[in-house]
């Protein structure tokens, strides 16, 4: 169990929380619960009881406090599992990078220089230091599988619906999920399943029919992250390279759909305050508010057909991989990435191959390749709805042939739990 | 096939368009507003122009 004064040491180095509880002093829990002896963060977008649900926006600030506590929080504390605070991100889960006007940026425990990606960079940094056994976030376009890959950390995307959201502060209804980060393969899938109230039991995973997506997915990637893959999928039997047909329209679809329906949530408050948004996301917000009805339309049909052949994807391939990110964590304050030695755009394109995978509703999980001594990378293995048991057992058996794993971070080593 | 053409948006054309949704812009804010449309806009062209290849097919 870390300590307090362990907790606010290295937040000050990664500004990871929003808010360290005062009185997270365990409860005399006798053991019993799934979770016990497990403490852990949830993105300020879920509801405390008592606390204020910031969602990383002073808008929020002097909202009531909440009336009780999210579902999934509720569920976890029933577990066994104790909160000790709540976590930063891009405001409104609006973002890849965790860069807050108001909150601070969360710096990568990896290299404190570094993004740790966002918008759950909070959850993320905080488990990959060690500061909490596990962490929620929520994925809307690839907020958790992002910051899991930059973090060098598990990160699964539940499947659509599986998760109960009430108590959460919604951004894109249709997309949104909240899901868990951890460290350990094993407490990732305890957590889930307490999310979920489900069973999950390790699935059989000899000759899965496995699809290495290209094209789209391959574009402007590290060649450590395809070498990566290619080890994944060789410790699995080995795999089919295939492309996802329509990824980059679903991308754009995706980016459209999401600025729309952000503009829209916002509008009052854009109208009323506008100078109090961070102004990253003021000025994506309201270009969201002022996108033509035909914009909309045209994006809805592409997502229609994108699903439809993503689904029929997932009825032919038992598991499909892909890169999380495009390459390591950028720099911060730098508006640019290195990708294959090409300087691109870091805030659009961190989530080039999360994005458009979102549409689909299955269940993704973030592994992280064992990188000794190397900057983080997290490959997405993603399966039919429903099947995160299987994605769970995929990733058991890669970490115990020491394929993905996490390393703690150098500063943090030894120093926590 | 059509090509799409990824417009620039005026000043003049959003500050119209925000108007009718009772948004005031500052001015400073503007670069970035056109910016982030601008995106919007070559984002719609790859939209459209899946749209364009569906129907030719």
């Amino acid at each position: 169990m870390t300590s307090k004064t362990i907790l606010y040491d290295f937040n000050n180095k990664l500004c990871a929380f929003t808010r360290i509880f005062s009185d997270f002093t365990p409860p005399n829990i006798e053991g019993n619960g799934l979770l016990s002896g497990y403490n852990f963060a949830v993105k300020d977008l879920l509801d405390v009881e008592g606390y204020t649900t910031t969602a990383g926006s002073i808008i929020l600030a002097n909202a009531p406090a909440a009336s009780r506590d999210s579902a999934v929080v509720a569920k976890l504390r029933a577990a066994g599992a104790l909160l000790v605070g709540c976590t930063n991100m891009d405001e409104f889960a609006y973002g890849f990078v965790t860069e807050n006007v108001h909150y601070g940026t969360t710096c990568n425990p990896h290299d404190l220089t570094r993004l740790a990606g966002g918008s759950s960079g909070g959850s993320a940094a905080a488990v990959a230091a060690g500061m909490v056994d596990f962490a929620l976030g929520s994925d809307t376009n690839g907020s958790i599988r992002i910051p899991a890959s930059l973090c060098g950390i598990y990160g699964l995307r539940p499947t659509y619906g599986t998760v109960d959201d009430t108590g959460c502060f919604p951004f894109v209804k249709r997309l949104d999920v909240v899901g868990p980060f951890a460290r350990n393969i094993d407490v990732l899938g305890h957590v889930f399943a307490v999310m979920a109230d489900k069973q999950i039991a390790d699935v059989e995973i000899d000759g899965l029919r496995i699809g290495i997506l290209t094209g789209w997915f391959q574009h402007g990637a590290d060649t450590d992250i395809l070498t990566g893959i290619d080890a994944i999928a060789a410790h699995l039997g080995g795999a089919e390279y295939m492309e996802l047909p329509m990824a980059a329209s679903a991308r754009s679809a995706a980016f459209i759909l999401t600025a729309k329906e952000g503009g829209k949530r916002h509008l009052a408050n854009l109208q009323k305050r506008p100078m109090d948004f961070d102004p990253a996301t003021r000025d994506r917000l309201i270009a969201g508010a002022l996108l033509p009805a035909e914009y909309v339309d045209d994006a809805e049909k592409i997502a229609a057909q994108f699903i439809a052949k993503a689904e029929k994807v997932l009825e032919e391939f038992d598991l499909l991989i892909a890169p999380s990110t495009p390459c390591v964590a950028p720099k911060i304050g730098e508006s640019n990435m290195i990708v294959n030695g090409i300087s691109v755009p870091a805030r659009a394109n961190l989530g080039l191959y999360a994005q458009p995978l979102s549409l689909t509703g299955a269940p993704i999980l973030s592994v992280p390749l064992r990188r000794y001594g190397k900057l983080p990378l997290g490959v997405q293995l993603i399966a039919a709805k429903g099947r995160e048991d299987l994605l769970l057992s995929v990733a058991k058996s890669l970490s115990a042939a020491d394929i993905i794993g996490c390393d703690k971070p150098d500063y943090f080593m030894g120093i926590s739990q | 096939m059509t090509q799409c053409s990824t417009k620039q948006w005026s000043k003049k054309e959003i500050l119209a368009l925000a108007r009718q949704y009772d948004i005031s812009i500052a001015e400073h804010t503007v670069p970035k507003l056109m910016e982030n449309l601008f995106l919007l806009t070559v984002h719609h062209c790859t939209v459209k122009e899946a749209i364009d290849e569906m129907s030719a097919m």
